[in-house]
């Protein structure tokens, strides 16, 4: 007998790694039982098509694949390689050649025997795709950040309820064990009353600048103007394209604020039970951005400079990217990406509950979203869970940029006394497109 | 007009740097903004950003400026930001007289505005516009009208969507729809009659599936006569819309008005409903509608109903619950069931699942009453049992009862748990031992008292795999006075103990074994050994650094004895990886030194960039200048990206000191 030797270690500051067990777990319907979202019945499978699917669609769709009640029978990309690309995976995976490829998205949001469509554009796009997909009857799973501006993200919540689809945001990690236990631990009063939610982000950068204009590409190999979609126009750059649109201000939501706030201040949202509010107060700081709610809990989103940079004092390296840490009076939780749970002395012994480990898998999310699909019922990351935690993280965004403390009203969604930052809520969308659909 | 460079070398100098926390961003005055848009030799980018700027702080007096641009295909987006930003009447005005002289997609980009905007003026304008398809903007003047959502709109888009072209009324039913939505707030009745508009016309599923959601939601309680209504459609599309709607109402009507469709539903949609009872209706009739339908004649409203028990079930429910996790009638039924009874709460839920465990002969059934029991809050009573059940001969009892001693197991449970480790035969089971044992120690505070256990165990002739059980266990919970009869079993002639031992050295919680782990290596005539021994060795002193365990120098001395040993790149890979998580002056000078190792200057590179980028944005700057200059050129965008963000973090440090 030969022993295993690929085994994680379990030490004393990160003991509890692993999968969590039913406490805080979603409640999950097998698809087969219920069945019936758009057009799918029981015992059918759910068809879905992608839109601008690149390295992480593909990714995403790496872990759908083997849904056995998902068919993946379309993509969409105004890049042809990137297209190609993803057919081939379909392909591969199913033994044919049935995947289809469409440059023009409304052709393929036409398809009615299309059930649902996953989006992982650039930012630029997620909003209005998901609005195009959602008018045309169809249920969306997008990528985050879900949109590039408090309006955007506004008219997509608003765009979801009008058309009654079922929504859910790339926010992956309310569907990971690791971070469901932080989060079960503060919702079950573990941790005592929460005083401090450190949520890890990226330094946050705006970069206004244009890189060189060149000769635009074939459109049958980069179709440049749709590629800017509703960002407003300038000169193409090959770069922009192999994904150094990032930073840009046109083109990345929050100047790259919401790369990881997205999901981290997503579970702060969580686990003060705010996914019906926001933090009210948003003042930045050398290292951070402290967001205060009404109750007087604050999140601290703490600037990393590189995924697993020094962290001290507020993370530990082995919890990997996206960390989060929760403390309360009686305890503090923290977790991240590699599944590590590090937990305070005190609660170690109290907090007896194991969990095993957990990859980065989206497919339990994508999981929640077919199973809703089927339902009809909200998703974790639901539009609304969406609408907010993109709206506090904007906020928290916008104070750093202007240098100052700014107030927020949850209800309104609007910066109070403050008509600047106001005005940095939207953008004019580029011709012909609209938000409001 | 004369191109003002100055002016645009200070309004540029701004747009490429990241801004900075405590510095004010490069905010031109507006009427320098304004300057710049008149100057055609300033450029687009210049021009573009100008827009958006005045967008977020500009004035009145900025709106002919921009306003002149909407014309312009490159800046006409740019533009309307900034006329859609500047509260004042005048940027709608501007935008409205535009109207007239605009085609094609600049037109539609202005009619996008206005409807942005709201504003009611443009009304009449947008209505011509809507009602003739040749102007290339109905469309965009539809959405725009519902946007506004004034009586005058509302008439223009029922017209449009009673009797206008065909190939506009899905614009006209999308504009409906939106002007029923701002209708709700102001006038619920209008907007419940605007949305039956919609729902009775002769437009895609889609625009009717959305007036039927907005009809049931303008109408509040009075809409769930027509919810019902839908629920039993033949469409199904139909009842999804509204079954979709139930989460959005709430109320004792809604409640009797589904439980009343439970009874007479196809079992599809019964299992859909018992899935929205329990999410919107948590109401006593509600539990016991979902009660009756645990014995429904249809596996998949049985399994619905256990479900939904899980959410609004309380103890009574055990055990019908625990009945279907054993019933095994179909393998949805028992996860549906045990995911439930996982949430039920109550000790004596607790109680009722650990009987049914000891008294039930089928494995399965077993293992499946194990996992609630490891699904549920941890119960003290329960290790006992589980003991009992991990020497299982039925692996699948075993493995999953020892899975649960992981929560539940401490220190007095430890003799039993080794006892059971000797048994295993299978390797995944005895990892699972293991484990068990690891977080019953971790978790204690008495490890004095678990190590003393577990070294008892090692200094006792036995098998190999039972002394690289207990060394495993050992090292993961650091107990030191272990070491010296652990570093024995480095002498056995058993190479795979030897190579368990040297893993396990590894994950000690502290730097203890550093030493003697790079003794090994350098006296070991054995290559594979070596790598061991140092990828130890090196993981143990980077955790030591980064934790701050050991003092600089010590950790340097580590590192340096350790480079001393490297043989091949591989292990001179791992050394440079544990450098690049020691973020500091001395790990980064020994960092450097591999710059030069044609082996693994490109590794080295990477790690240096990282860990100088840190120290050039805190206090050292003066230790990264002088490597800059020695980092090799690459044809890595990614990296050359980096090494210029450094560059610029070491000048810029250099320029404050001065």
């Amino acid at each position: 007998m030969s022993m295993p030797e690929d085994r994680r270690a379990v030490d004393r500051r990160g003991f509890l790694k692993h999968t969590l067990a039913a406490a805080a777990a979603p409640m999950i319907v097998p698809a087969h039982v219920l069945g019936l979202g758009g057009a799918v019945g029981p015992g059918e499978k759910i068809v879905l098509g992608g839109i601008g699917l690149g390295p992480r669609g593909s990714y995403d769709l790496s872990t759908i694949l083997p849904q056995k009640d998902v068919r993946f029978v379309a993509t969409c990309d105004v890049q042809r390689k990137r297209a190609e690309s993803i057919k081939q995976m379909a392909d591969k995976h199913y033994g044919n050649s049935d995947c289809v490829i469409y440059r023009d998205m409304f052709e393929r949001l036409a398809r009615p025997d299309i059930d649902a469509v996953l989006i992982a554009t650039g930012d630029r796009w997620h909003a209005l795709a998901s609005l195009l997909a959602v008018r045309a009857g169809k249920d969306v799973y997008c990528e985050k950040p879900c949109g590039l501006t408090v309006a955007e993200v506004q008219a997509l919540a608003d765009g979801v309820h009008r058309y009654g689809r079922v929504f859910q945001a790339g926010t992956q990690r309310r569907s990971q064990a690791q971070f469901q236990y932080a989060v079960h631990l503060a919702h079950s009063g573990q941790l005592g009353r929460l005083h401090t939610l450190h949520a890890s982000v990226y330094t946050p950068t705006k970069q206004y600048d244009w890189l060189p204009g060149e000769p635009e590409p074939p459109k049958e190999e980069c179709d440049w103007d749709r590629w800017l979609g509703p960002a407003p126009w300038r000169p193409y750059n090959h770069l922009y394209v192999a994904g150094r649109w990032r930073g840009h201000h046109d083109f990345e939501a929050g100047g790259n604020f919401l790369d990881w706030g997205a999901h981290t201040l997503d579970l702060c949202q969580w686990a003060n039970q705010s996914d019906h509010s926001m933090p009210i107060e948003y003042e930045a700081g050398p290292g951070s951005i402290t967001a205060r709610y009404a109750n007087g809990v604050k999140i601290v989103c703490d600037f990393l400079k590189t995924p697993f940079g020094d962290r001290a004092p507020h993370y530990r390296t082995s919890t990997g990217t996206c960390p989060v840490r929760f403390e309360g009076d009686e305890g503090w939780v923290e977790t991240g990406d590699s599944a590590e749970i590090i937990l305070s002395d005190g609660l170690v012994e109290k907090a007896r509950k194991i969990v095993v480990g957990t990859s980065l898998s989206p497919a339990a999310h994508a999981r929640n979203f077919f199973d809703c699909m089927r339902s009809r019922a909200k998703p974790v990351c639901n539009q609304d869970v969406m609408r907010r935690t993109h709206i506090a993280c904007f906020a928290a965004q916008l104070s750093w940029q202007l240098g100052r403390k700014i107030t927020l009203d949850p209800v309104k969604e609007e910066f109070v006394n403050d008509e600047e930052a106001n005005r940095m809520r939207r953008r004019a969308t580029r011709e012909p497109w609209t938000f409001h659909v | 007009m004369r191109t003002n460079w100055n002016l645009i070398g200070f309004f540029l100098a701004g747009l490429a740097a990241p801004a900075l926390w405590g510095q004010a961003p490069a905010r031109p005055p507006v009427r320098e903004l304004i300057g710049v848009l008149g100057q055609s030799g300033a450029g687009l980018h210049a021009r573009a950003r100008a827009c958006q700027q005045l967008g977020e702080y500009g004035t009145r007096e900025a709106v002919p400026a921009l306003a002149a641009l909407l014309t312009d295909p490159a800046l006409s987006a740019y533009a309307r930001s900034g006329l859609e930003g500047i509260p004042d009447p005048s940027a709608a005005a501007a935008l409205r007289a535009a109207l007239g002289r605009l085609k094609g997609d600049l037109l539609i980009g202005v009619v996008n505005s206005l409807g942005v905007l709201r504003d009611e003026k443009a009304a009449p304008a947008l209505g011509k516009l809507a009602e003739n398809p040749a102007s290339g903007a109905s469309h965009a003047a539809l959405l725009a009208l519902g946007r506004i959502s004034n009586g005058e709109s509302i008439r223009i888009l029922r017209r449009a969507l009673a009797s206008g072209p065909e190939e506009l009324r899905p614009g006209a039913a999308a504009a409906c729809l939106l002007a029923a939505e701002f209708q709700v707030r102001q006038n619920a009745g209008n907007a419940a009659a605007l949305y039956d508009t919609v729902r009775a016309s002769a437009v895609p599923m889609p625009y009717r599936m959305a007036a039927t959601r907005g009809a049931i939601v303008a109408r509040g309680p009075g809409g769930v006569d027509l919810l019902v209504k839908l629920l039993r459609s033949d469409e199904r599309e139909i009842r999804n819309v509204a079954l979709y709607t139930v989460r959005g109402l709430s109320g004792a009507s809604l409640s009797a008005a589904l439980r009343g469709e439970l009874e007479t539903a196809r079992p599809e949609v019964q299992a859909q409903l018992l899935v929205a009872l329990a999410d919107c209706c948590r109401d006593a009739g509600t539990i016991r509608a979902i009660r009756a339908k645990v014995s429904a004649e249809r596996p998949e409203v049985r399994a619905a109903a256990f479900q939904a028990l899980g959410k609004i079930g309380d103890p009574a429910d055990a055990a019908a619950l625990l009945e279907g996790v054993v019933s095994r009638r179909s393998a949805e039924e028992s996860a549906a069931a045990a995911g439930s009874l996982a949430r039920i709460p109550g000790s004596g839920t607790d109680s009722l699942v650990l009987r049914r465990l000891a008294s039930t002969a089928d494995p399965e059934s077993r293992a499946a009453l194990i996992d609630v029991i490891d699904a549920r809050p941890p119960s003290q009573h329960a290790a006992g049992e589980l003991l009992k059940q991990a020497g299982d001969p039925d692996l699948r009892v075993s493995m999953a009862a020892l899975r649960t001693l992981r929560s539940l197991a401490g220190v007095s449970h430890l003799p039993a748990l080794m006892a059971v480790t000797r048994t295993c035969k299978d390797g995944n089971q005895r990892a699972a031992a293991e484990s068990a044992l690891q977080y019953a120690c971790t978790r204690s505070k008495d490890t004095t008292r678990a190590g003393e256990l577990l070294l008892a165990g090692l200094k006792q002739e036995g098998e190999d795999l039972d002394k690289a059980s207990w060394i495993r266990t050992l090292a993961s919970i650091g107990y030191a006075p272990a070491l010296p009869t652990i570093m024995q079993s480095l002498r056995s002639p058993n190479s795979w103990l030897v190579r368990t031992t040297l893993d396990s050295l590894g994950r000690w919680p502290d730097p203890a074994p550093a030493g003697e782990l790079l003794g090994i290596a350098e006296s070991t005539p054995d290559a594979a050994t070596r790598t061991r021994a140092l990828t130890s060795a090196v993981r143990l002193a980077a955790a030591a650094a980064e934790g701050r365990q050991a003092p600089d120098e010590t950790v340097a001395g580590w590192f340096r004895r350790a480079g001393a040993a490297a043989r091949s790149p591989e292990e001179k890979r791992l050394i440079v990886a544990g450098l690049g998580r020691w973020r500091s002056t001395a790990g980064f000078r020994l960092l450097a030194a591999y710059l030069d190792d044609p082996e693994v200057k490109a590794e080295a590179a990477n790690a240096a960039v990282s860990v100088g980028q840190t120290l050039a944005e805190g206090s050292d700057y003066l230790a990264v200048k002088p490597v800059l200059e020695r980092l090799p050129a690459t044809t890595d965008q990614a990296l050359s990206d980096r090494i210029e963000r450094l560059r610029k973090t070491v000048a810029a440090a250099e320029a404050g000191r001065r």
